[in-house]
This record gives structure tokens, C-alpha cells and sequence, in this order.
């Protein structure tokens, strides 16, 4: 009777043509959704980068007693808030969930628990992000969206929004030139605003250099459409110092402090 | 026809994992697998709630083209029992949907067994010194939603370790024993409510 049963299976494969999937499909498939994970895991942690990235180069976080004055008349609590980067956090949780969807369908996925996947993969995007952001892999996506891609100012606030204000006396910017003779610099701002700087009188850090291809934050007045009277300038310190910067052709500016007075306006 | 016939002694002798490689070298050795789990595999079907007698082994017949098929999938690091039960679940599952109605009554003998494997959780079938009868476990067992039904016909039933249940059911061990020890206290509470 088992016998009768078990040929008329038998029979039923073979009056189907029944094939047997084909091992290297069972490979791909396989195959496929690690890759989806660690694809998701690796954009995660470029998305982990980005953020914080953003959320370090603040202002107040690290410059605040320099430039305290510039932030006075806003509470601490309110920039922390506002300078979350929320679009990235939203693209690490997007993409943190593709890769518990991709590790779940995986061979032995489903013996771990949603929890552990998921923490799991945020702490290898932190870690990842971390290495990434010893090459300021953050830093050059970041700048890149800013400079190109219009609809990501209004997704974010960053630093560079914060010195695109040059009515308000903060400019900032990426040297195009430096003539240290008529102490003038062409800077591009980051909208894109090519700007004519005359630095004659303003402070400078003895220790840096202007030089090409380097960024700035600069403040002072407003003289005309395209043009700036800078009061103080520094360089941006903490994402751009590690960032090789083009050698300028001309003789680096250097400025005794005693030899053009601060002139505070 | 002669040729695909296999001896019991041949079947026996086998280990599972064998009898997959000689399949995906010869389709005829299929047999094998099929002879040694279509009684186990007709149980688990007729466990899960599908009484038609018919119906059940028309299951039968897809779930086993279905282990055909997916031969090549199957992890040898994993048991084959718990590889084709995850086949047989699913499949099952799959039917019940498509019939938009998953019977919850289990038969009458499979009940029994039930209530012997239970009888180790003598405080699950003993309350207040009052021993329940297997149709009130059956009337407790009616209001158990599916997933907690599926762990317990798995493990009273089938007599399955965690291990296999996780592995059976795709999901954590973790989650295995959360769920078995909330289908005991919905038992529970059932006995001592509307059951009795």
C-alpha cells in the first residue's frame, strides 16, 4: 500500500517533467541576499558617515567659544536640535532594514532575533562609518550634496549653510586664488557665488596658510555684490585639515598680528 | 517500474543526507526519501488540521514534488527532517489560505496523545485537584491562535527539540520558547475559564 503511494509520487514527477532547481540558482539566490545586506550595511554606514560627520562639524560644538558671539542670541539646545541630520538618519534606518530583510533570508538568518540583527548592523555601519570617516568619506559626500544637489540644503542644516550668510558677515567658502600682493582672495562660496575677498586688515591664525583649494570661514562686511571686507579668518578646522589641499603656486600668506589691527565692528 | 523500487533494508541503511546526494544523481533514488517520511509527513499534515483524508494526501503529493524541486536548496547542515516539515508547513499553511479556513478540531486519537505528552505539565491538566478531560484540553486547544497551535502540535505532537521547531518554523529558538510557554498559559487559562 506505502509502495502504491509513494510510485504514484513518483509517477506524478515524472507526467509533470518536475525538474529540480539547478544548484547554481540555490547559489545566486543565496547569494544575493548577503549581498543585499552587506550592501545595505556598507550605504548605511556612508549614510552613519554623513551624519555625523554634519552633526561634528558644527559650529557649536567644537568652535563655540570662538565664535560664541555668532550664536548668542540663539539657545544651545535649539542648534543641537536643529543640527541632527535627520535625512541621514532616516536613509541609516532605511537602509538598516534592508539588510535585517536581507540577512533574515539567508541560510541561518532566521535564528537570530530582529533585535540582534538589527543592532548588529547598526554597529557594524558605526564602525564602518568610523573608518570611512578617517578619509573624510563623510566630508566629501557632504560637500559634494551641497554644492550640486539643491534639494539637499533644504533637507539639512549644516555649518555651510551657517556661512553662506554674507549679509549677515559669515562667508565661507574653497580659495580659487590667492594674491598675497593686493591681499585679495577669489573665494566660491557654497552657492556657488564667486567672491572677491580683501583681507588687508583681518586677523589671522599665524599658524595657517591660505592656500588653494582650502576652505575658509570668514567673517567681516559686506562691501558690494561680489565683494567682502574680511574681519577674521580661519580655516575649517576640523573636516578640511586632513584634506590634501592643491599647493599654491603663490608665496603663503603670513601676517604679524601686531601689524594690521583687529578693527572690531 | 522494477527499477525504481527500493528495499526497505536500502531505505534504512541510508542516511538522509546520502539519500539527497543519490537523488540529485539519480531522481529514482527519490523514492527512498519518500517511502521513509510520507507516514510522518501524512501525521504532521493531518496534525495541522487538514481531516480530509483526500485533501491530505493530495498535500502529500505537492509537498513531496515540492522537496524534489527544491532538492538543491536543502542545507545538509540543518537535519532533512526539519528541512522537509518546513516544506510540509509551509505548504499546508499555503493550502489553508487559499481555502480561507484552517480547521482547529484535531482528531479524537491525536488528542489523546496530546494530552499524554502534556501530562508531564501536571499542573496544566491537574487544577485544584481536578484532573481535566482531553475535550476540554481539545476545546482549549480550539481557541489557540495558529502560531501557537503550530509550536504546540510540533512539540506535544511531533515531539520536536527547540532546535527543530526554530528551524522548522523559521524563527528564533528564543521566540520558540516564548511562544510554547504563552500557548501553556493560554491553555491554562482556558481550562480554568470557558472549558469547563
Amino acid at each position: 500500500m506505502e509502495e502504491e503511494k509513494f510510485l504514484h509520487i513518483l509517477d506524478e514527477i515524472e507526467k509533470r517533467h518536475v525538474v529540480q532547481i539547478p544548484r547554481w540558482r540555490v547559489f545566486l539566490k543565496r547569494f544575493s541576499f548577503w549581498l543585499l545586506a552587506a550592501i545595505s550595511v556598507i550605504t548605511g554606514s556612508i549614510a552613519m558617515a554623513t551624519a555625523i560627520y554634519v552633526f561634528v562639524d558644527n559650529d557649536f560644538i567644537a568652535d563655540h567659544a570662538t565664535i560664541h558671539q555668532l550664536f548668542l542670541q540663539r539657545p544651545w539646545l535649539a542648534d543641537l536640535v536643529e543640527s541632527i541630520p535627520y535625512i541621514w538618519l532616516v536613509v541609516l534606518l532605511l537602509f538598516t532594514l534592508v539588510a535585517f530583510f536581507g540577512f533574515r533570508h539567508t541560510k541561518k538568518g532566521y535564528r537570530y532575533s530582529a533585535p540582534k540583527v538589527i543592532g548588529a548592523s547598526l554597529l557594524s555601519s558605526l564602525l564602518l562609518s568610523l573608518a570611512l570617516n578617517t578619509f573624510d568619506v563623510g566630508g566629501y559626500i557632504h560637500r559634494y550634496l551641497v554644492e550640486n544637489v539643491h534639494v539637499y540644503n533644504k533637507l539639512i542644516v549644516s555649518n555651510e549653510q551657517r556661512w553662506s550668510n554674507a549679509r549677515n558677515g559669515w562667508l565661507g567658502g574653497k580659495v580659487i586664488l590667492v594674491d598675497n600682493t593686493t591681499h585679495l582672495i577669489i573665494l566660491k562660496g557654497f552657492k556657488g557665488r564667486i567672491w572677491l575677498i580683501d583681507f588687508t586688515t583681518a586677523k589671522l591664525d599665524p599658524k595657517m596658510q591660505i592656500v588653494r583649494g582650502r576652505y575658509l570661514k570668514i567673517t567681516g562686511i559686506k562691501t558690494g555684490k561680489q565683494t567682502f571686507q574680511a574681519i577674521s579668518i580661519q580655516s575649517w578646522e576640523k573636516k578640511y585639515d586632513r584634506r590634501k589641499v592643491a599647493p599654491s603656486k603663490n608665496v603663503p600668506h603670513e601676517r604679524k598680528p601686531d601689524v594690521a589691527p583687529l578693527q572690531v565692528i | 517500474m522494477a527499477d525504481r523500487l527500493i528495499t526497505k533494508e536500502q531505505c534504512s541503511a541510508a542516511t538522509d543526507q546520502e539519500l539527497v546526494a543519490q537523488t540529485i544523481a539519480d531522481k529514482h533514488a527519490f523514492a527512498a526519501i519518500v517511502l521513509r517520511y510520507q507516514a510522518p509527513l501524512l501525521r504532521y499534515i493531518i496534525r495541522l488540521g487538514c481531516k480530509d483524508s483526500c485533501a491530505a494526501e493530495d498535500l502529500l503529493q505537492e509537498i513531496f514534488i515540492k522537496i524534489y524541486i527544491h532538492l538543491n536548496e536543502y542545507d545538509p547542515f540543518l537535519q532533512f527532517s526539519s528541512w522537509i516539515y518546513r516544506i510540509a508547513h509551509n505548504e499546508v499553511i499555503t493550502h489553508f489560505r487559499k481555502e480561507k479556513h484552517r480547521p482547529s478540531v484535531l482528531p479524537k486519537d491525536e488528542l489523546l496523545i496530546l494530552f499524554e505528552n502534556l501530562s508531564d505539565d501536571a499542573d496544566l491538566i491537574v487544577q485544584d485537584g481536578v484532573k481535566h478531560t482531553p475535550t476540554e484540553l481539545q476545546c482549549a486547544l480550539d481557541q489557540l491562535e495558529p502560531k501557537y497551535r503550530d509550536v504546540v502540535v510540533l512539540k506535544f505532537f511531533e515531539e520536536k527539540s527547540y532546535e527543530e521547531i526554530s528551524d522548522i518554523l523559521l524563527i528564533p529558538q528564543g521566540t520558540v520558547a516564548t511562544l510554547l510557554n504563552r500557548a501553556k498559559k493560554k491553555i491554562k487559562i482556558a481550562l480554568e475559564t470557558s472549558c469547563q
